[in-house]
């Protein structure tokens, strides 16, 4: 046995050596990000989800849809040994936004929590206040003028709620915001409607990527909207032969005329943008 | 009752007439005679006379969960045994709030009576809850929970700890890689997507996160080697059979895991002491005991029949298999879990065809690339979700490292179901 060891030692501690290496090296490559901004809308089934990284690592996922389904796809644009989220970010407490999220908050760190301040009622939601209570998360209240520093010029301005309204509806208390670097930005509007839209229209809302708000529903996108925001991509997040007949034809139809380059996570599964802070790509596959 | 009368008069032949095929007649009526008997028996119960009327009506009960809630995507399965009557009911509820075995509940809600066939199919399912004492359902209720604790303690509190455990796994590694490892080493499969289940199902492979009883003698065996260093042969093989015990009830006692630990220890048995015989004779006696307790498993349990069948085959066929097996490498227990695959598929065969009418075509190499991988992967996996007990920086790496077997074996499953002829339907 012990000559066994002595004869093949230097091969194996060769291996091992290289083994090592090419670790550390994958380790670098992983740690050092992709050297810029990457927006990701995962394909959550009927629902919201979307994984922002900054060239410096800091990583933003803003809304969780309806279940489980959120956790797959983070492994996909997550590396296997990061268990970390540095904000989560709840549009409004509808389960197609926060089921998932409850399952994110079980099993990553995440250091900051901000939502709109919406009230509702179902069980998903009340998980939701548990585990950012039992796991020690930092809450925030995201109001218009609240403005997250991502790092390297990368900002996260909220638009929306401006004032909370009284209201059973979430739809009314909905947390829109601005994602920006450089020339570049995104609109993140969640389930906004139209009601809501034109309160922001005198803001600086001018994008190159919208997510379509309410997953493409009649609700939402009115002709001054898409006007004031007349962005190059358009991106709608919705299940396969969802019940709801989400997205609208009228508003396809809309979409398509505006010029606006449209993506559905429905059909081509999850979308990858990412920005340079000069311009902005987009792919359906991995980048 | 006929047929033992009649088995009674092929014995009273043979005292007259000598011949021993009238024994063997005899025994077989009068065994036969019997057995419907004891199915009958079963059968009789129902709903009890106290949930009786209340059956289509919006009724209020209490009851205690008493089985480990089965949590689905989008749903969660409460199994409560009602205060009045006694009846357990399935309850499917939302994933939200969680509940624990042994809470006790209230529920409001419309008690049903099971339908016998699901749309699109031809599972029986009323027969299916049926075979458990499982006679009504009730779909989301208004749940409010009163009372826990009302379980059995010493189940109450290994089921906490394997929890904990699945909970150390899913904090340290990614999905569907965390619940894969939980499903491979405890069995807690519930987490596993199904699109992951699917394909496992797809290459004949979905007994590897279903704690069949290769998992178990896998453990027993490491057990057993740990013990083997430092004390003698006997107390080692003690020591791997009370591994398998402990893990059985670790991992919540089901009647599936029971069983699985059962086979194990017969296989188990029969590969360390080389007596093929004596394991047979366990294996039938195992199978007789289980049948008596619960006759209806030996019809609509498919866990009950495929796990009985495979570990017949591995005993029965596979010294067959083994001697066209000569030119596999033994290294890496190519050869030995080539030639376990293939027996067990062949003694399952019949009832897998007769049950999903499906034929999977890669389930030879597919298995034998998944299985080489199974106990290292069982290793780092236990290994991390035990660190994850002290802290996560300890289990990190245990993780990482069965977090890459179990990645590979993922992708091994997703590649051969992924082939156009991996299946043969009929």
């Amino acid at each position: 046995m012990k000559k066994f060891f002595e004869k093949y030692k230097p091969k194996y501690i060769f291996i091992l050596g290289l083994f090592f290496t090419a670790s550390l090296a994958w380790f670098a490559v992983y740690g050092a990000g992709r050297g810029t901004l990457q927006v990701v809308f995962l394909d959550v089934g009927q629902g919201d989800a979307i994984f922002v990284e900054t060239p410096e690592g800091v990583q933003v996922l803003i809304d969780g849809g309806p279940n489980k389904s959120v956790l797959g796809e983070l492994s996909e644009v997550m590396p296997f040994y990061d268990r970390s989220i540095d904000a989560v970010v709840l549009t409004h407490p509808h389960l197609d936004h926060v089921g998932g999220l409850v399952e994110v908050l079980k099993r990553y760190e995440v250091g900051y929590a901000v939502e709109s301040g919406a009230g509702h009622s179902i069980a998903e939601f009340a998980e939701w206040h548990n585990l950012l209570e039992k796991m020690g998360v930092a809450k925030v209240q995201a109001r218009r003028g609240l403005r997250l520093e991502l790092g390297g010029g990368i900002l996260l301005d909220f638009l929306l709620p401006e004032k909370m309204e009284e209201s059973d509806d979430p739809h009314k208390n909905m947390a829109v915001s601005r994602l920006s670097y450089g020339r570049t930005c995104f609109l993140f509007t969640g389930d906004m409607e139209r009601e809501l839209e034109w309160r922001i229209l005198e803001d600086n809302i001018g994008c190159q990527v919208l997510k379509v708000g309410h997953h493409g529903s009649k609700t939402s996108t009115s002709d001054a909207f898409l006007e004031a925001v007349k962005p190059d991509f358009a991106v709608i997040s919705a299940g396969r032969a969802n019940r709801y007949g989400h997205p609208n034809e009228a508003i396809l139809e809309k979409l398509g005329a505006s010029g606006a380059k449209v993506f559905r996570t429905d059909i081509a599964g999850t979308i990858f943008m990412e920005s340079d802070g000069k311009e902005i790509s987009a792919s359906r596959n991995s980048l | 009752m006929f047929a033992v009368i009649v088995g009674g008069f092929f014995l009273l032949f043979w005292h007259f007439r000598r011949a021993p095929l009238f024994v063997l007649l005899g025994v077989l009526f009068i065994s036969f005679g019997l057995g419907a008997v004891r199915y009958g028996l079963k059968d009789r119960k129902g709903i009890s006379p106290e949930l009786k009327n209340a059956v289509g009506q919006n009724s209020v009960l209490t009851g205690v969960v008493v089985r480990e809630p089965d949590e689905r995507e989008n749903s969660t399965r409460l199994l409560v045994k009602s205060e009045k009557g006694g009846d357990k009911i399935l309850v499917v509820a939302g994933r939200y709030p969680e509940f624990s075995y042994g809470d006790i509940l209230r529920l409001e809600g419309t008690l049903e009576e099971p339908v016998r066939r699901l749309a699109d199919s031809d599972f029986d399912y009323k027969a299916y809850l049926a075979k458990d004492e499982i006679f009504l359902e009730m779909f989301y209720p208004e749940i409010r929970k009163t009372g826990e604790g009302a379980g059995w303690k010493l189940k109450e509190a290994l089921i906490s700890i394997k929890q904990k455990y699945v909970q150390n796994l899913s904090r340290a590694l990614p999905e569907p890689e965390a619940s894969f490892l939980a499903g491979l080493t405890v069995g807690a499969r519930k987490s596993i997507p199904q699109k992951v289940l699917d394909d496992f199902t797809k290459v004949g492979a979905i007994h590897v996160v279903a704690l069949s009883g290769y998992n178990v003698t896998i453990v027993a065996r490491a057990v057993a080697g740990f013990f083997g260093s430092f004390l003698p042969y006997f107390a080692s093989v003690f020591a791997g059979l009370a591994g398998i015990f402990l893990f059985a009830v670790l991992t919540g006692a089901s009647a599936t895991v029971v069983r699985a630990s059962i086979m194990a220890a017969i296989l188990y048995f029969a590969g360390l002491s080389g007596r093929v015989y004596q394991a047979k004779t366990a294996l039938f006696v195992a199978g007789f005991l289980m049948i008596l307790l619960n006759p209806k498993i030996l019809r609509f349990d498919l866990s009950f029949q495929l796990s009985f069948l495979a570990t017949l085959g591995l005993l029965y066929i596979s010294p067959f298999v083994e001697k066209f097996a000569g030119f596999l490498p033994r290294k890496f227990l190519i050869k030995e879990s080539a030639v376990a695959t293939l027996s067990a598929q062949i003694a399952v065969l019949p009832v897998l065809l007769y049950s999903t009418g499906a034929f999977s075509v890669v389930s030879l190499p597919a298995n034998v690339l998944i299985l080489v991988a199974v106990p290292a992967a069982m290793f780092f996996g236990f290994l991390a979700g035990v660190a994850g007990f002290l802290n996560y920086w300890l289990a990190a790496p245990f993780g990482w490292l069965a977090y890459v077997l179990a990645a590979y074996q993922l992708k091994a499953a997703e590649l051969f179901a992924s082939l156009p002829f991996s299946q043969i339907n009929f």
